[in-house]
């Protein structure tokens, strides 16, 4: 495709200045008039049953609008997920949105709104509650023990689901190998850290109907479960869409509490009231789930896989909110999808405790994956002597192979092998050091590690919406707005689609605006998640330009006197292929299309003719054909201080195919905020808890380390393969989550080039590799 | 929540020092610690808040004689950036190198970080090693008073020195190093910047004859408060720095390391990984300063 003209282009991203003075689009910015302002009050105990609540004190606090107890919302039990229908048979309902039982340290069980922060904040403290405790258990596999505490009715064990698949018989895969490898690979619970707050604005008026402005991830996400949560039908709620939201990495896909409690507290003071999460409360409202996953490979001595085995346990926490999805997930597209392999089998559980919600975090499930699979691959070469890069070309799919997921798909644009043997190339892999082999106290390695499998959306999910509408009108100007219920949450999806909308239609980049909606005029979207947007939303937007230019050039050929089959559109102007000087704007189209039926003009008024008449638009709802799989290999060098433990990412090479690079500005701010994110996981974040109360010790970035600038490594290097998938909109597949996936194993690999050791939990911190040095 | 109902910032020093005479006035300097303790409510405002910044005389780096003087309200950024300081102790422009992000740096004072009291805090273990004290003063019996405290008995606890409440931290003053003093600083924390010290380490010595003298170690976040590491400043006092007993001494310096640094476990690192690093950074600066 070589005459793009807006699509490959880093354009200047619409919202950029804006954001840049103030940003005055968050929602952390709406305001209503006579607004209120809501807090919650959160349990100190993991695990109790509420045994009475006064709140009377509370009321009497001048400046106390309302108070919210468990006896005060509707007892509607839902999964806060927002990605999947909320009565769907695949999720589990066990939440209400104040409970008499309290299951994680930090569970709200009132609220309160007020005239000001301060007063709310006060009212909390004037709230008595009298709290019969329980016993709690925050081990997972303590939980899974007899006597362990009951904490949902009837869940025997704690074990929520206990899902498995498997193809072949994977014990004789087992015997059919010449060498067998096993490990057992731990997570930590990480968070996602996102800049602007979970922040809310309901306005509930007379008939009941809520108004609500978040900040989301998903505007008919947020409509349909806050209905379902509150008993309302679904058009009774009206979600607003913001321009832009400061972040998700997946935090804002399901319910938080306080977007029921606001629209409950509104209903009750019939005034707007707005709830603000702290930091504090950020942290504990969800993180990606701690998994341990036991894998087991044979392989013979060729390097031909012939068996994989893995297991999962996962803490879903005091809900199952996301758990039982991303477990999922985490099996197929983490584990066992990348590495062909005749058997397989997997099993999974998914088990409650007194720990804090799990939710959805970048890559959902597959960094956790991607640590066990990609580290025993760096261990299996090691032992047996191979080429990491061969041994992986050997065992993974090629372009054109039946797509592992649903062979009814192809892998249409697909190159793994070159991901893996230009970012080698580029890394001077074949220099690499034997492990262990550097001398002196500062010992540099390099490692990677790759992802062969993975989504551009969830085309074929079980019960994981998908399709995407678009909205194109054309202006008297000659530009464009463009409304889609997809939210911008700070990736540049808002720029994405303007591009490919203006290169549909054959405007300028500047022409086309975003115009946003919210979910009474738009049509429905899923959310911005599961690397999805481009790809998928981007699809619709193409549908729906091309529908607009379609009545477009139908209206240009009536005035232009020519054939609409004849005619094209490049940079605002309609010309004739192959008479150039036979020339329209788009302007002046539009302009005749919208014109009353009388045009006065210089001869005084004439007639139009009719057909030419009305606002030329496009529309679409749409679902892509397929889900077509990204391929990422990355390549990383690290030097490991053996004094103080310490670890340095020097570089890093990072080769993803992604079908075609739409914004190659916004492609390498996916890479870095990936890798950012990734050393954070590799090395340094994790969530801790104090052992007795369940209560979170790293609610601030004081102790809850993520790296900053200077932990970036100076030289991060893009290598972007335009395989052109046939199923995207101009070729173009998924980026965003692969950039998560695989730094923490790639770093994990350098590391042990580097130093001999290694090692199978994150984060790798100075202690641990000290201890594995024997220094300890 | 106590409401702050008057907000003074005084240009002179006497009128800062009447105003907070009763003890009962909050001063404010940089903020940096003051605005997310009083946030995060470890801390309450009282209902005076006095900014010192705009005291005159209050800031500033110069030499008298050999006398060296840091104004209280001297920002990180000014030690930072200053010639005089790099010349004669570099060590505390090396400390400020190390000191949290340029914004910070450019708000946060030298008298706020000792007021303050940290066990952590970045300025002190360097102005230990240079034998600093510190200048007190309070309105009392219609005159400003002034007292001198050595740095080394500031510190009582966390947080808590010995400094009254209708006391204003004034200013810093040393003696100007001995041409041949050297001083070396060390920090680290999980992450390398913008980062509270998991430990730090300063050491001076001068090196004359061959011989290291006049010693001087101070640590940071392995007690209840800085300190002067004296039991590894008493195994390095006089040591010669050939090559053949270099490796001994350090030994000695290291392992005395245990006898002064007592360091505890919290989320940021373990007591033991605290106690490595001590001995690690020892190492260190001991090389440091006798390479150079
Ligand atoms: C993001 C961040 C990073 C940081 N990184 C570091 C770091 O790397 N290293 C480090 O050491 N610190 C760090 N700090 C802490 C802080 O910046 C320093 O301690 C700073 O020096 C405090 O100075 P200030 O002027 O801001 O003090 P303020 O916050 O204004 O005051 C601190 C305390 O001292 C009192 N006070 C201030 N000046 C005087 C005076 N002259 N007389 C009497 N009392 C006084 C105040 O009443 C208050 O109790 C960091 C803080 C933040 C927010």
């Amino acid at each position: 495709m070589t005459n793009l003209n807006v699509v490959g282009k880093s354009v200047l991203r619409q919202d950029a200045y804006e954001k840049v003075v103030g940003g005055k689009g968050f929602p952390v910015n709406i305001s209503l008039p006579g607004m209120l302002h809501g807090k919650m009050l959160r349990s100190p105990y993991p695990h109790a049953r509420i045994l009475s609540i006064d709140t009377s004190r509370a009321e009497k606090l001048p400046g106390v609008k309302a108070v919210m107890t468990p006896k005060d919302v509707p007892q509607i039990i839902f999964n806060p997920i927002f990605f999947m229908p909320a009565d769907s048979m695949a999720i589990h309902r066990d939440m209400l949105i104040l409970s008499d039982t309290v299951r994680f340290a930090g569970q709200p069980v009132a609220a309160v709104a007020a005239t000001t922060v301060a007063i709310a904040e006060q009212a909390l403290s004037l709230i008595d509650v009298e709290y019969e405790e329980l016993p709690a258990v925050f081990d997972p596999e303590d939980a899974m023990k007899e006597g362990a505490p009951e904490i949902h009715a009837g869940v025997k064990n704690n074990i929520r689901a206990t899902p498995s698949f498997g193809a072949g018989d994977v014990e004789q895969g087992f015997k059919e190998a010449d060498y067998v490898f096993e490990g057992t690979y731990e997570t930590q619970r990480v968070h996602t850290c996102y800049m602007e707050p979970r922040v809310c604005v309901s306005d509930t008026d007379s008939s009941g109907h809520v108004t609500i402005y978040s900040s989301i991830a998903h505007l008919f996400g947020l409509r349909e479960r806050l209905a379902y949560a509150l008993g309302l039908p679904v058009s009774k709620v009206t979600a607003i869409q913001a321009p832009y939201t400061g972040g998700s990495f997946g935090s804002k896909l399901d319910l938080a509490y306080i977007e029921a409690l606001s629209a409950l507290l509104s209903a009750k003071t019939k005034k707007p009231v707005r709830l603000e999460h702290t930091r504090y409360e950020d942290f504990i409202c969800n993180a990606r789930h701690p998994m341990k996953v036991y894998l087991k490979t044979g392989v013979k001595k060729d390097g031909t896989i012939t068996a994989r085995y893995a297991s999962t346990l996962c803490d879903t926490s005091a809900y199952s909110a996301h758990g039982p999805e991303v477990i999922m997930v985490h099996a197929y597209f983490g584990l066992m999808l990348g590495y062909r392999a005749p058997h397989t089998k997997w099993e999974g559980t998914v088990v409650y405790t007194n720990n804090m919600p799990g939710g959805a975090f970048r890559g959902y499930g597959a960094p956790q994956a991607a640590f066990a699979v990609e580290s025993q691959i760096d261990e299996i070469c090691e032992k047996l002597g191979f080429d990491p890069i061969e041994f992986r070309l050997k065992n993974t799919p090629r372009q054109g192979d039946p797509h592992p997921f649903n062979p009814e798909w192809k892998l249409g644009g697909y190159a793994l092998d070159q991901c893996l043997t230009k970012g080698a190339e580029r890394m001077g892999w074949s220099n690499r050091a034997k492990a262990g082999s550097a001398s002196g106290t500062k010992k540099r390695g390099i490692g990677m590690a790759a992802h062969p499998i993975w989504v551009s959306g969830c085309v074929g999910f079980p019960d994981i919406y998908e399709h995407s509408g678009a909205i194109i009108r054309l202006n008297v100007d000659g530009t464009a707005y463009l409304s889609s219920a997809t939210m911008d949450i700070g990736s540049g999806q808002n720029t994405t689609l303007c591009q490919i909308a203006a290169e549909e239609l054959g405007l300028k980049f500047e022409s086309v605006r975003m115009a946003p909606g919210n979910t009474d005029n738009l049509p429905f979207d899923a959310p911005t998640h599961a690397s999805r947007v481009t790809y998928s939303s981007g699809n619709a937007v193409k549908v729906a330009a091309a529908d607009a230019k379609k009545n477009l050039l139908e209206v240009a050929a009536i005035v232009m006197e020519a054939n609409a089959a004849d005619l094209e559109v490049r940079d605002g102007m309609i010309t004739v292929k192959g008479a150039p000087a036979k020339a329209m704007s788009v302007a002046d189209v539009v302009k005749r299309a919208e014109s009353p039926f009388m045009v006065v003009g210089a001869q005084g008024p004439t007639p139009t003719t009719l057909k030419e008449k009305g606002t030329i638009m496009g529309i679409s709802s749409v679902a892509p054909p397929a889900n077509a799989s990204p391929a990422v290999a990355e390549f990383v060098e690290v030097e490991v201080d053996t004094e103080t433990g310490q670890v340095k990412v020097l570089r890093a090479v990072y080769a993803h195919d992604l079908g075609r690079v739409v914004n190659p500005a916004a492609a390498q701010g996916q890479v870095e905020g990936g890798l950012q994110q990734g050393i954070g996981y590799a090395l340094m974040e994790q969530m801790l808890f104090d052992p007795e109360t369940g209560a979170c010790l790293t609610s601030d970035f004081l102790d809850y380390k993520m790296p900053t600038a200077v932990e970036m490594p100076s030289k991060i290097e893009c290598i972007f393969i335009e395989s052109n998938e046939p199923t995207g909109p101009y070729g173009a597949k998924s980026l965003s989550e692969a950039c998560l996936i695989v730094p923490a194993p790639a770093i994990a690999n350098a590391i042990y080039n580097a130093i001999g050791v290694r090692f199978h939990s994150l984060p790798i911190t100075p202690e641990k590799i000290l201890a594995a040095l024997g220094k300890l | 929540m106590q409401e702050i109902t008057t907000y003074l910032a005084p240009r002179r020093l006497d009128e800062a020092l009447q105003a907070m005479a009763d003890g009962a006035a909050t001063v404010l300097c940089g903020g940096t610690d003051l605005a997310p303790q009083t946030e995060s409510g470890a801390r309450q405002y009282t209902a005076k808040l006095l900014n010192i910044r705009r005291i005159e005389g209050l800031g500033g780096i110069e030499t008298k004689g050999d006398k060296v003087r840091i104004g209280a309200v001297t920002t990180i950024s000014e030690i930072r950036c200053n010639p005089m300081l790099a010349e004669i102790a570099p060590v505390l422009v090396e400390a400020a190198e190390h000191f949290a992000s340029e914004q910070i740096r450019n708000a946060a004072s030298v008298g706020g970080n000792l007021c303050n009291a940290s066990p952590a805090g970045d300025m002190i273990p360097p102005l230990l090693i240079l034998d600093a004290s510190v200048e007190l003063a309070c309105w009392r019996e219609g005159a400003v008073q002034t007292r001198l405290i050595p740095l080394e008995g500031f510190f009582v606890s966390p947080g808590k020195t010995v400094k009254r409440p209708e006391e204003l931290l004034t200013a810093v003053v040393f003696d100007r190093p001995a041409a041949d003093f050297v001083g070396k600083f060390r920090k680290s924390g999980p992450r390398p910047a913008l980062e509270i010290s998991t430990v730090s380490v300063a050491l001076g010595a001068c090196i004359a004859d061959g011989r290291l003298s006049n010693v001087r170690v101070a640590m940071g976040s392995v007690a209840p408060t800085p300190l002067r590491a004296r039991h590894v400043e008493a195994a390095l006092e006089g040591k010669p720095l050939d090559a053949a007993t270099w490796a001994a001494t350090i030994a000695v310096a290291v392992a005395a390391t245990a006898e002064d640094a007592k360091p505890i476990d919290d989320v940021r690192a373990s007591a033991w990984y605290r106690g490595h690093l001590v001995r690690v950074f020892v190492e260190e600066v001991l090389n440091e300063v006798r390479g150079n």
